[in-house]
């Protein structure tokens, strides 16, 4: 159960970082002129985004540590 | 037999025993009975996966082609009319549902049936609600800007298409909650539950992209 | 009967589909029947009633709503025409239908040659000839993408990486089954009001032309996910399949060239189905891709489509490099020469691939500024297919060539392609090629990569494997006329065609200045002999097929593990999972083993057909020192 309540503790903490991220993007990108450093920055702040969900929410790891990977099952 | 002529098997024998000299690499990997590399074919799960994986980035192909089709006609313009409230809305809604998409899947790998079906149907409602925005968008938008015009054609284009993506979502979804009512996720192979929503979370970030795209780009 | 009940299945769902839009066209206001439209949503309805009732629902969807699933394998013929998951059968079946779709093509081919026989239009009118030619090039293009992966990659990769089948057996059940539906679709054209885009299909004509294009665009989607699956089946398939001891340095090099051009398909035929439903999208709901009044612009389609389009020339052509050299170091009797080096060419390939695509634009008012980098990349993937051709041409030297059908089909494939390499370099050069664009010069090109090339390799691929698949030896004396009658009638028409190109002989155009009306006359004589090179080589193999003698289980004597099993193999390949301890192509090199095989006691030889199987006991795939 603590490993439960650590990993929903994570998917919390992703998701905040996530909408900071998101409404930062929003923020920056209306308020900065535009230019090629406000894409440079939608470019990172997308990256950022995409990455978090990707490697937290969607495991990609799981690809390369298939072999030693523990049951999917964890109870 | 005329016309089925083969070489005999004493022919082709003779044949390969024409040794050559070898470049050392060939000659050392033919080692009789050497140490074999060890690795046992995959499993049926991580066989699942890398095939999720490869789905998942054939797909991103599909939006890249649109979402370069956007820059080819429009480069960075945009109209003024976008609903900025709404577009950054839905954003957030789809990151929320990213998260109960993620809870419930923790509740299926730890037994947990009830957590298991409570965040799957969140993630169903708040998909719908996000059907239900995409809607009221497309008919404000159809005043500004229709898909008889460039922009339109992106627009519409763009968040149908990733609409299509949702609606499959949540459709796959709806599946994952019948199977786990009946508690088909109570023992066995969750793999049901862990595809749903891994394509869940690619619908998320197929969005990440396509919002700056057609809100904020400038 | 899964047949009568797909047709049923379909028929219901077309209907449905039918109905649906009507009901909302009524509902909306509109016309009721507009053609399009309804056709389209019937499509796609009578294609999800025609998986469903082939196999998808019994064996497969049933799973979905926790209901148990019917295993049923039909034995016997019935297995061919049913959602059957063994890869073998799978194989036959892509192999069977696109040599049936090859020849019907050629026969089309044979069309446009008579027409062209001389100048003015002699034989049918413009608009039928431009049916004929753009029928003959979709249809062809199919065949070049699926034959080769679908036929021979199904039967054999497997069976070459030591696995019990491929990774999803049923995706590749319903790879195949999605063909049905696009021959159909194609067939469907003609009463439409024909297809006369060419099947490049270019707006702005296909934007505006008649339905038959609706039809051709659906199909083409529909081909695009087949491959796209497939594709995928493979890639998990060798990524994880692979025999103990089969590491990526053992892989036969035909599986490297599968898992490349897997690559391909697996990507880049996503813009093919967006470039088409970008044009779905402009004649069903008025949207403005391509319309330029409205703020489009018709070259975006270009681009979208020849980033498909020009890497789908190596998904056609790098499983022909892997049969070429998997079939010349087994004829040859030694080993690939730079084994190591030929996967990362195909890699590379695979890569370069991606940023190529514009050098078929340098004539379309594209801005100038991308014509130099288009052209250097292009002309920088010649250093890794040069790989391929050391590799080809080390491996023969001072080899003991035992020239056999396959093999001879196999050196054709080095010969031609090596003319369809070089002048390829007139066309990606932008001087040159701002004077041969859409000329026959470059039908005479692609003809030659892509038929002698790839489909020379793939007769390679067919003779050799032959034996496996049947469990039939064919007529060797009869496999080297067909050869030498389509090599030598092969090269009659098509070196002329460049000249013709030089010439200024448009091509896709079914009337030409008169003075172009001797070299054409000659040209299609030699495409009639050449057709009739066809009939040869079907004989050959249907009755070598019923009536051949029976095959041993390594006519060849080669070291790859499908040799190594019964012919034809039985249905779990191997009695037990094989044990790969060295390289496939140990030839010459004493002691050299590739695998070893360990007879399960409970085996029975295949079901399949009383072939003859290696004796009992511990079968050795060595060269016995």
């Amino acid at each position: 159960m603590k490993e439960l309540q650590s990993r929903l503790r994570l998917g919390w903490f992703v998701f905040v970082a996530l909408v900071v991220l998101t409404v930062a993007e929003y923020y920056v990108v209306t308020t900065s002129p535009p230019g090629a450093i406000t894409i440079a920055m939608l470019l990172v702040f997308q990256f950022a985004d995409a990455g978090l969900i990707i490697w937290y929410f969607m495991h990609v790891s799981q690809l390369w540590r298939a072999h030693d990977a523990p049951q999917q099952r964890t109870t | 037999m005329p016309g089925w002529t083969h070489k005999t098997d004493e022919t082709v024998q003779h044949m390969s025993d024409f040794v050559l000299p070898l470049p050392k690499h060939e000659t050392a990997v033919a080692v009789h009975g050497a140490a074999v590399h060890e690795h046992a074919p995959a499993s049926s799960l991580s066989r699942n996966r890398v095939g999720l994986w490869w789905f998942i980035l054939s797909e991103c192909f599909l939006f890249l082609a649109f979402i370069s089709a956007r820059y080819y006609l429009l480069g960075l313009e945009r109209p003024a009319e976008l609903n900025q409230a709404l577009g950054l809305g839905l954003s957030l809604l789809l990151l929320v549902s990213s998260l109960t998409a993620y809870r419930a899947e923790l509740g299926a790998q730890h037994g947990d049936r009830r957590r298991l079906l409570r965040n799957t149907a969140t993630t169903i409602l708040l998909g719908l609600v996000f059907l239900m925005g995409v809607g009221y968008e497309w008919s404000e938008a159809l005043v500004h800007f229709p898909p008889s015009e460039a922009f339109g054609t992106v627009f519409f284009s763009l968040t149908g298409l990733h609409a299509f993506h949702v609606l499959s979502g949540v459709v796959l979804l709806a599946l994952v909650y019948w199977n786990a009512r009946r508690g088909r996720y109570d023992s066995g192979s969750i793999w049901g539950v862990e595809a749903s929503v891994k394509y869940w979370h690619f619908v998320d970030v197929a969005w990440v992209f396509i919002y700056p795209t057609l809100y904020l780009v400038r | 009967m899964p047949l009568v009940q797909a047709f049923v299945f379909a028929a219901i769902g077309g209907v449905f589909g039918v109905g649906v839009t009507v009901a909302g066209r009524v509902l909306t206001g509109r016309e009721a029947w507009s053609l399009e439209p309804v056709v389209t949503v019937g499509y796609i309805f009578a294609l999800l009633g025609w998986l469903l009732g082939i196999g998808v629902w019994d064996q497969w969807a049933r799973e979905w709503l926790g209901l148990p699933v019917e295993h049923r394998q039909h034995r016997g013929w019935a297995r061919y025409f049913a959602f059957t998951t063994d890869h073998k059968v799978v194989g036959v079946q892509y192999l069977v239908t696109f040599v049936a779709l090859f020849l019907l093509a050629g026969l089309l081919a044979m069309l446009i040659r008579i027409e062209l026989m001389a100048p003015g239009m002699t034989f049918m009118g413009l608009g039928t000839y431009n049916q004929v030619m753009s029928l003959h090039g979709i249809v062809m293009v199919a065949v070049a993408v699926a034959t080769i992966i679908g036929g021979l990659g199904n039967y054999t990769v497997p069976l070459l990486i030591g696995a019990e089948d491929v990774a999803f057996p049923r995706l590749n059940a319903l790879s195949y089954w999605l063909v049905p539906p696009v021959a159909i679709l194609l067939i469907g054209t003609f009463f439409t009001g024909g297809l006369d885009t060419g099947w490049t299909a270019y707006p702005p004509l296909s934007d505006v032309n008649a339905a038959g294009q609706v039809l051709f665009n659906l199909a083409v989607i529909t081909f695009g996910l087949s491959s796209i699956l497939g594709g995928l089946n493979f890639l998990v398939t060798i990524a994880t399949l692979r025999a103990p001891g089969m590491g990526w340095g053992r892989l036969p090099i035909f599986v490297w060239s599968i898992f490349a051009a897997s690559l391909i398909s697996l990507t880049a035929t996503q813009f093919l189905a967006a470039g088409l439903m970008m044009i779905l999208f402009d004649r069903l709901l008025g949207m403005a891709f391509f319309r330029a009044s409205a703020g489009g612009d018709p070259l975006l389609y270009q681009h979208v489509f020849w980033f498909y389009s020009h890497p789908a020339v190596y998904i056609m052509i790098l499983p022909g490099f892997g049969l070429a050299l998997e079939v010349l170091s087994h004829f040859s009797r030694k080993p690939l020469f730079g084994y190591r080096l030929v996967p990362g060419g195909f890699i590379a390939i695979v890569v370069l691939s991606f940023v190529v695509w514009a050098h078929h634009l340098f004539t379309s008012g594209m801005s100038d500024a991308l014509h130099g980098p288009f052209m250097v990349t292009t002309e920088l993937i010649s250093i890794p297919t040069g790989l391929v051709f050391l590799s080809a041409l080390g491996t023969l030297w001072l080899g003991r060539l035992w020239l056999t059908t396959p093999m001879l089909f196999g050196l054709a494939f080095v010969f031609n392609f090596l003319i369809g390499g070089l002048t390829g370099i007139y066309l990606a050069d932008v001087p040159t090629d701002i004077h041969l664009q859409d000329t026959h010069f470059v039908v005479a090109h692609f003809h030659y990569t892509i038929v002698g090339g790839e489909i020379f390799a793939l007769f390679a691929g067919i003779y050799y494997w032959f034996p496996k698949m049947t469990g039939r030896m064919f007529s060797e004396r009869w496999g080297k006329v067909h050869f030498w009658w389509m090599f030598l009638a092969y090269h009659t028409t098509f070196i002329p065609m460049f000249w013709a190109g030089i010439h200024g002989m448009n091509r896709r155009v079914g009337d030409y200045p008169a003075e172009l009306g001797d070299v054409n006359l000659f040209i299609s004589v030699a495409a009639f002999v050449m057709g009739g090179s066809f009939v040869v080589f079907t004989a050959n193999v249907v009755w070598s097929w019923v009536r051949g003698p029976r095959a041993v289980a390594n006519p060849w004597r080669a070291h790859t593990l499908e040799w190594q099993v019964a012919s034809p193999p039985p249905i779990e390949n191997f009695p037990a999972t094989p044990v790969v301890v060295g390289s496939p192509y140990a030839y010459g090199v004493p002691g050299a083993v590739h695998a070893v095989l360990t007879t399960a006691p409970a085996h029975t030889p295949a079901a399949s057909g009383g072939a003859q199987a290696e004796p009992a006991g511990p079968a050795l795939a060595a060269d016995s020192a």
